[in-house]
């Protein structure tokens, strides 16, 4: 029997005060399986996510409710604002605090502290408290109060300087590649001290540091250096054993395959594919190891025979014969691709100001306890009353006050 | 898992996991003891041998997962069988382009995995091919991905009482990783391309080059913005109209870098970072490997952690990705081909070491 959707985290209530991408992916994750995230930010700063990606020059009032990135994270959470600079505000979150299972912050490392909030003084309020931070590098050290963006932390924890082409300099993906990696990993250690707590009773504050789950994602090639003194350079696409192993241009504008030839079979195989033609039986390429040393000869035969092939074609083919092969696929080639959309990787999201889109399904979907989609993403503040009224009985009048005073509102300053 | 404490145990086939058998080795000898990527990748594991692949092989896994609450897998052969009959048993697995769909059974690397997932697209130079990201990314983002679906079922099982079969798919946990990506497409009808460094939708958020070598630099916010202008002492372009908002500023990236690159080229990327940190810009240098072992922050973290492997003697590895108070934190060496054969094979299974001999004789173990 399959469960609801989005039941199995039912009971956990989460307070989530992180802004961008890295902790507000993590309890993404949460809200589709069903714990009840409480999205809090404050009128002055509402999240930085709410701003991106909706019309470049969109300049309505309310445009931080339309953002698509913003409408893509933000789904099945609940919007709070709170002043925490207000001693109102902070004397609320407090009593919030009583009340949930766990907060998760990625301000920079001191601010938790400075706001009077930090583990020692929520603990006290809620002993079974989880308490995730997400600081740029620790909470000590060097560069502890140095700021952190997913952009600079790529390069810094080690990823760039082993990619990109061999005579070029670093390259980065053009998004904060740190930023979803931080975030699965403050959602693992969630559910890890979840767990925990069901047989200790207790809470725990765990820290996830931005930049090092990407050093520790370069594991081999950090012993290699340890271990053999090496220190590997940029390859491109090679492979460091085998070929042909690259990214090779196709017929049409900005079209590319991508063809990993693993052994002799597949090589054998690839040559049948591409029509047996002459230079496949050159005498260089006759074995793997041949081939890996005259890897720039045989990219150049590759590509000119590449270029006469329409992509998905090829490597349709490729695939059909048992060799890696695969489109270079862009934003929009993702959103029309046949597999991803038998298997349901998008979500279509209807919003009443954003309007309705695709974004990309949980990319974790347990089949018989599955995510939901219960709510699109909040405006701001839209779950003010709800929250103050449900989870601390405070009154119409009450609310009013906290409205006149800045500390709780719906429209951003 | 296993750096939190689940008790992890390798089943490999009597040759040893693939991995074993794939270079860096320690000290350039091939052995299956020295792979790199194997010893790294299964601290805190244990090993034993099995042939999954003939009928004894296969009833001896099925008296194994009595004794599990999780299997993981890169092979969707066993599992359903399994978890028709072990209510309890959580059936994690990893496949390229998950258990079903046109593309179920395609095959496929890192390198297509990374092209197909969308990876690709937006790393390269735009008048060179796409680039794969280094290190193995795509098979770190699935493994990241599989971990927090086990999770996750092992949650829902204290609810329902109940294992189930977890399909995770390489190429929809890469979507994950691409941001905003897809939705400059379904909202701005935008094809993201490759564009270098830098980023498609403010700037200078780019890799730039110094006097020695290179640092990374996101300003996004205005208050960035203004920072740096100040600090390269350019305080004309805050008020220059071009250049006011993060999309503008990517629009005209090559004029302002023509602009702002003097300033970087003319000093050490050490300088550079101080000189930015100390103003909150976001900048840090481009670390080369042994780099990241001499830093100062991961040292005084005491990120690193030192191991003793027969292969290797006593070496640094990266260590957890964070801590848990709860638990020590420190690793222990991957497991030698079959270390814990003698205790998983006799205490679990209460099989002879006479029989276990028998059974390694015929290549079972």
């Amino acid at each position: 029997m399959t469960a609801a959707p989005g039941a199995i985290l039912g009971g956990v209530r989460v307070l989530d005060l992180t802004h961008a991408w890295a902790g507000p992916f993590a309890t993404q994750l949460l809200a589709d399986y069903g714990a009840e995230v409480i999205k809090i930010e404050t009128c002055d700063r509402p999240d930085m996510l709410r701003f991106s990606t909706w019309p470049t020059n969109e300049t309505r009032p309310d445009a931080y409710n339309r953002g698509g990135w913003f409408q893509y994270l933000g789904r099945n959470k609940l919007s709070l604002t709170l002043d925490l600079k207000q001693a109102q505000g902070q004397d609320l979150f407090k009593r919030l605090v009583g009340q949930s299972d766990v907060v998760i912050e990625n301000f920079s490392a001191s601010v938790m502290r400075r706001l009077g909030l930090d583990y020692a003084v929520l603990q006290a309020v809620n002993p079974r408290l989880i308490m995730i931070s997400m600081p740029g590098y620790g909470t000590v050290g060097p560069y502890r109060d140095f700021v952190a963006f997913g952009e600079m932390i790529e390069p810094f924890a080690g990823l760039s300087e082993l990619t990109g082409y061999a005579d070029g300099g670093p390259l980065r993906l053009a998004v904060a590649y740190p930023d979803p990696v931080a975030g699965f990993h403050a959602a693992l250690a969630t559910l890890l001290a979840l767990r925990q707590r069901r047989q200790s009773g207790q809470g725990q504050h765990i820290h996830i540091p931005h930049r090092e789950p990407i050093t520790r994602m370069l594991g081999a090639a950090v012993l290699d250096y340890t271990v053999n003194g090496r220190t590997l350079c940029r390859i491109g696409n090679r492979h460091r054993a085998w070929a042909p192993h690259g990214c090779y241009p196709c017929r049409g504008p900005d079209s590319w395959i991508t063809i990993a030839v693993r052994h002799d079979a597949e090589w054998t195989a690839l040559r049948r594919v591409l029509g047996e033609p002459a230079w496949t039986h050159d005498p260089r390429f006759a074995n793997s190891l041949k081939r890996w040393k005259h890897a720039d000869l045989l990219d150049q035969f590759m590509m000119a025979t590449t270029q006469l092939w329409e992509a998905t074609a090829l490597a349709m083919r490729l695939c059909a014969a048992g060799i890696p092969a695969g489109v270079v696929q862009t934003n929009r080639d993702l959103l029309g691709d046949a597999h991803l959309r038998t298997r349901q990787a998008f979500w279509v999201i209807a919003h009443r100001l954003a309007g309705t889109h695709p974004y990309p399904a949980p990319s974790i979907r347990l089949a018989e306890t599955p995510p939901g989609l219960m709510r699109p993403a909040p405006n701001l503040g839209e779950h003010n009353t709800d929250v103050l009224t449900r989870l601390l009985g405070l009154s119409p009048a009450e609310i009013q006050d906290l409205e006149a005073k800045g500390v709780i509102g719906t429209a951003a300053r | 898992m296993a750096e939190f404490g689940a008790h992890v145990i390798k089943v490999e086939p009597p040759t040893g996991d693939i991995t074993r058998h794939r270079a860096p080795f320690a000290h350039d000898q091939p052995h299956p003891e020295g792979s790199l990527q194997y010893l790294y990748l299964n601290t805190a594991k244990r090993s034993i041998t099995l042939h999954v692949g003939c009928q004894a092989g296969m009833r001896l896994f099925e008296a194994l997962i009595q004794h599990v609450d999780v299997v993981i897998s890169d092979h969707p052969a066993p599992a359903p069988a399994i978890v028709l009959s072990e209510h309890e048993l959580i059936y994690t697995c990893i496949r390229p382009f998950g258990l079903d769909g046109p593309h179920a059974d395609w095959p496929s690397t890192e390198l297509t995995m990374q092209a197909l997932g969308g990876v690709m697209a937006i790393v390269g130079d735009p008048d060179r091919p796409p680039v794969q990201l280094g290190g193995e990314q795509a098979s770190y983002v699935g493994g990241l991905n599989a971990a927090v679906a086990t999770l996750l079922a092992l949650e829902a099982r204290e609810h329902t009482g109940r294992g189930q079969v977890i399909d995770i798919s390489i190429q929809e946990s890469l979507l994950t990783i691409l941001g905003n990506i897809p939705i400059l497409y379904s909202h701005l009808a935008t094809v993201a391309r490759r564009i270098g460094s830098r980023h498609h939708r403010t700037h200078p958020t780019a890799i730039y080059p110094c006097r020695d070598g290179y640092v990374g630099i996101a300003v996004q916010t205005p208050q960035q913005w203004e920072a740096l202008c100040l600090l390269v002492d350019q305080p004309e372009l805050l008020v220059d109209p071009c250049f006011t908002t993060g999309v503008q500023r990517a629009e005209r990236a090559d004029e302002l870098d023509a602009m702002l690159l003097p300033w970087f080229l003319a000093r050490t990327r050490q300088e550079v970072m101080l000189a930015c940190q100390a103003r909150r810009i976001p900048v840090g240098l481009s670390c080369t490997i042994p780099e990241l072992l001499d830093d100062p922050q991961y040292n005084a973290s005491g990120f690193f952690q030192d191991i003793d492997h027969p292969s290797t003697g006593t070496v640094r590895y990266p260590g957890g990705a964070f801590q848990m108070p709860s638990t020590s934190g420190a690793l222990t060496r991957a497991p030698l081909l079959g270390e814990q054969n003698m205790r998983v094979y006799a205490g679990w299974l209460g099989i002879s070491p006479h029989e276990q001999a028998r059974l390694r004789s015929q290549g079972v173990l």
